[in-house]
């Protein structure tokens, strides 16, 4: 009985300790985006978009600030910043979402789509997304790209401008996460 | 005579006019913060703590300003191809995100976790963690 009773206890701590490390963190995922047109092509990049999946409930969440992206020429930085996204209004991008059928026990490779809001410049818009998710021994690296219409933003090109910036932006990401520590 | 060197020098101007915006306004690359002044010195703790109570005062008084933090370093990554310090803080999930400087890493190079540091770089805001860009090492204190 005693050992029934010990064995137990043993499955309830497997089970509370299961249940703390089923959050991976990434703090400095990597997310770019490119504007292609036939008059200029402008790219930034973000280093350090922070992103939390919760393994169990196959639950995504990332969020980013639009002040770290990098580019290449301050002006467009100051443009982006201040005419095209707003950041001081609205200073980040933020997703939630869920992976349904998310394998976590399979080790390597597998695509899924990632569903969920992103709520960006004041708009919340419905969105799939098609990620690449490779687990190499509990370590996981989601990649993936996809495409975002300035239009479905509401971002405003000034009627001037308009050449210089493309109708449909391409974003690139890569997150690599780490176990959620608590120290 | 006189109204052809006028022309010309006119020419001139409008050049000139036109080298400048181009490479002093369109192509004017990321700013360097190594002359910089520091509008503020803070501890990395007291900045957390400070976006932890009120985040949308700590964006008003800190984000877009060049600022130095003072912090014990927890790591050091080099994700991205990018050197970045963590700085840690008491409240253990949080951090100070450094990017540094890609020409200053150098000095990135020599720092180990636990080393108090100072840097300088410009404050973007708030997530998990403060993010601070194009940082740089002000001053080791580690041996004082």
């Amino acid at each position: 009985m005693s050992k029934i009773t010990t064995l137990f206890f043993v499955f309830i701590c497997f089970l509370g300790y299961a249940q703390e490390e089923t959050r991976i963190i990434a703090r400095q995922g990597q997310v770019s985006f490119f504007s292609y047109t036939s008059v200029e092509n402008i790219e930034a990049t973000n280093n350090q978009v922070y992103s939390v999946i919760d393994l169990s409930e196959k639950e995504i969440a990332v969020s980013m600030l639009m002040r770290a992206f990098v580019f290449k020429k301050a002006l467009m930085e100051e443009h982006f910043n201040e005419s095209y996204v707003e950041s001081d209004i609205y200073p980040k991008l933020q997703f939630e979402g869920k992976i349904p059928d998310f394998d976590t026990s399979l080790e390597g490779s597998q695509t899924k789509v990632v569903k969920g809001d992103m709520t960006f410049h004041g708009i919340t818009k419905d969105v799939a997304i098609k990620t690449q998710i490779e687990n190499t021994a509990g370590n996981y690296v989601l990649t993936g790209n996809f495409e975002v219409g300035i239009v479905d933003y509401d971002i405003k090109v000034p009627g001037l401008l308009a050449p210089n910036i493309a109708k449909i932006i391409k974003i690139e990401f890569r997150f690599e996460y780490e176990p959620y520590e608590e120290k | 005579m006189s109204g052809k060197v006028k022309i010309v020098i006119g020419l001139l101007l409008i050049a000139f006019g036109v080298c400048y915006l181009y490479f002093g306004v369109y192509n004017k690359p990321p700013r360097d913060i190594t002359n910089v002044k520091p509008e503020v010195e803070i501890s990395s703790d007291k900045l957390l703590t400070l976006f932890h109570a009120d985040e949308s005062l700590a964006n008003a008084t800190y984000v877009q300003k060049t600022i130095e933090v003072q912090g014990v370093v927890k790591e050091i990554t080099t994700l991205n191809n990018r050197y970045s310090v963590l700085l840690q803080s008491k409240n253990d999930s949080s951090h100070v995100i450094c990017d540094m400087a890609p020409s200053k890493v150098m000095d990135i190079k020599k720092l180990k976790p636990g080393q108090t540091v100072r840097l300088k770089g410009i404050c973007k805001g708030f997530l998990m963690d403060v993010i601070m860009l194009n940082c740089i090492l002000v001053n080791d204190k580690t041996n004082e």
